[in-house]
């Protein structure tokens, strides 16, 4: 069982040089929770998930003690955003990813599913370009697919 | 374990070339800690292990000598502490008492500053400094952001006071739980010739307050009755741990009142609150105990074991026969000294590895002086203590709140922090010097 067997071969991707209204757009209009920052050579070089998105938002005394939350001033959340509107993706983006390669076994991408709490990791050919992805439904079929030999899902149908 | 508590009994002859490297190794690594290109608690461990070794290649120190040099009261108490305020502050009640404080005074903005300052004062000395900041400032932003203020005078305010209420008990602020445990000081002594002084510089310290922000922090009506909206009976999300938490946490602050005087040592009592709280929560210890503050532990662990080998080597012994011919063996002059190049010494480089040093060094003045030691270890622990307030890099505290600001779009900028941190420096070290001089000269 194979990563290439797998994962899904498109990917939303986006460039680095864009900002935080733009991503959080694309990521809108694509309806998509993850997106993969790639330089001009398409290769990754940074994730941006929703949870990505929300850190940028939630000013650093709320993190710590999400109790005090249940004080936060009617405007806050508008605030924050306000002041992330700058920000570009390279500023923000998640750098500490791990990435597969095709012809990595399932189990890897299973470990590192849980390991990273990564819920997205792109796939990379030996040029180290994006070819795919996969996310946490792909290894849920994967395991469905060792569960119901008699049943077998086709990924490429499911993704 | 210091100087009255280890003995060193020195059965080879020190050399200068002994002296050379063990100050070398010291002074590279207080150098190193300065400098913060590298963390502070790496340089420790690693300048405590590279004591170690040259100790053990030259003769004069080695690894049981370096284990007998790390003092286990101050981080028995340390890690008793952590645990205990690890496992409140869960419960809510710092969220409550800031809120309540907020509408006991009806929203105004100058007097919740008034308010957060007096419990700022409050918790620190009965927590430590960076645990109360880091409990107080988050509260501080959901208020102002309430309130429609800026922070900032409440951050300044904040910092200030968690430095100046820290120094009024042995448990207050590290190098006062550095100098108790050494010193053999009991809490009740902390209380009982800090706490007048301090009890003195808080009004005076909430005036300057008033002359420099009184006219600054201005809401209207509508933004306080948003405070007054508040329910502070919201962030109690666990009563009966609270419960259990609050009758720990008296009966730990009433142990540390008697603990002199059961002939116990105050890291007794906090491990006994921390295991007794533990023992009531009775969840899985794994996540309280990964809140403990390794980092700041390892880093007192290392620091002990540099400056033992510095005593080992007789250089501690040097250095304060060295300063008692500077001052001629006066008294007042080797306490006047003390304070103030504590405070000036605090107020730029950490004051925990300074108040590490200076403790041997002080405890080889023992015999001296007619009035005792004492009255030098009060000196040492207000200008260390106070100092911390005179620049942003003095304190921990300090760090904690400006990274947090900033995090939050709000820099204190070094120079405007200087500019009144070194006032209140100076008069709070200044009353400290006049109340020292009217109890011990």
């Amino acid at each position: 069982m194979f990563v290439k067997d797998y994962m899904c071969d498109w990917v939303n991707t986006i460039s680095q040089k864009k900002t935080f209204p733009e991503v959080v757009k694309q990521m809108v209009d694509k309806k998509t929770n993850s997106i993969v920052v790639v330089d001009e050579n398409k290769k990754p070089v940074g994730l941006i998930s929703s949870r990505t998105l929300i850190k940028q938002v939630v000013p650093e005394y709320l993190r710590k003690n999400p109790t005090n939350s249940m004080f936060g001033a009617e405007g806050t959340f508008d605030k924050y955003s306000s002041k992330a509107k700058k920000l570009k993706l390279k500023d923000f983006m998640d750098t500490d990813f791990h990435c597969l390669s095709d012809d990595d076994a399932m189990i890897e991408a299973a470990v590192y599913s849980l390991k990273s709490n990564q819920r997205f990791m792109p796939v990379i050919n030996g040029d180290g370009e994006l070819i795919g992805a996969i996310t946490r439904t792909c290894i849920k079929n994967a395991l469905h697919n060792v569960f119901f030999k008699d049943n077998q899902i086709n990924p490429k149908d499911n993704r | 374990m210091h100087g009255s508590e280890m003995e060193i009994i020195q059965n080879f002859q020190i050399t200068n070339g002994m002296i050379t490297i063990a100050l070398l190794i010291f002074l590279g690594s207080y150098g190193a800690i300065i400098s913060e290109k590298v963390h502070r608690t790496i340089v420790a461990i690693f300048g405590g292990a590279l004591m170690i070794i040259a100790g053990e290649i030259m003769g004069f120190y080695n690894q049981h000598e370096a284990t007998n040099a790390v003092d286990f009261n101050t981080v028995g108490l340390l890690i008793g502490m952590m645990i205990i305020v690890g496992i409140t502050k869960t419960t809510g009640v710092f969220q409550f008492v800031a809120v309540k404080s907020a509408k006991l005074v009806k929203g105004d903005p100058w007097k919740i500053l008034l308010m957060f300052a007096l419990i700022t004062a409050i918790f620190s000395a009965l927590l430590d400094n960076v645990t109360t900041v880091l409990l107080m400032v988050p509260m501080t932003f959901v208020i102002c952001d309430n309130l429609k203020i800026n922070p900032m005078p409440f951050l300044l305010v904040e910092i200030f006071m968690s430095n100046v209420g820290g120094a009024a008990t042995l448990i207050g602020d590290p190098p006062n739980i550095l100098i108790g445990s050494a010193a053999g000081l009991t809490f009740m002594q902390f209380v009982e010739y800090l706490g007048p002084v301090i009890v003195l510089i808080v009004p005076i310290l909430l005036v300057l307050f008033k002359f420099w922000y009184g006219k600054k922090i201005k809401t209207t009506k509508k933004n306080r009755e948003r405070v007054m909206e508040l329910n502070e009976i919201e962030s109690i999300e666990n009563p009966a741990l609270l419960k259990k938490a609050l009758f720990v946490l008296i009966l730990v602050i009433l142990g540390f009142f008697f603990h002199g005087a059961l002939g116990m040592e105050a890291a007794t009592i906090a491990l006994f609150g921390a295991g007794l709280l533990l023992f009531l929560d009775g969840k899985n210890p794994e996540r309280v105990l990964e809140e403990i503050e390794w980092v700041t532990i390892f880093f007192f662990i290392g620091l002990f074991v540099l400056v033992g080998g510095l005593e080992y080597v007789g250089a501690i012994n040097w250095a304060a026969e060295r300063m008692l011919s500077l001052t001629q063996g006066n008294f007042q002059i080797t306490s006047v000294l003390i304070l103030w190049g504590a405070a000036v010494f605090s107020a730029f480089v950490d004051n925990i590895p300074f108040v590490a040093t200076m403790i041997p060094l002080v405890e080889q003045m023992e015999g001296v002086f007619t009035q005792g030691l004492n009255p030098i270890w009060w000196s040492l622990a207000l200008g260390a203590c106070l100092g911390g307030n005179g620049t942003l890099v003095g304190a921990s505290a300090n760090l904690v709140v400006a990274g947090m600001a900033e995090k939050s779009g709000y820099k204190i900028k070094f120079l405007d922090f200087m500019k009144v941190g070194l006032v209140i420096m100076f008069v709070t070290v200044a009353i400290s010097q006049v109340y020292l001089w009217v109890r011990f000269y």
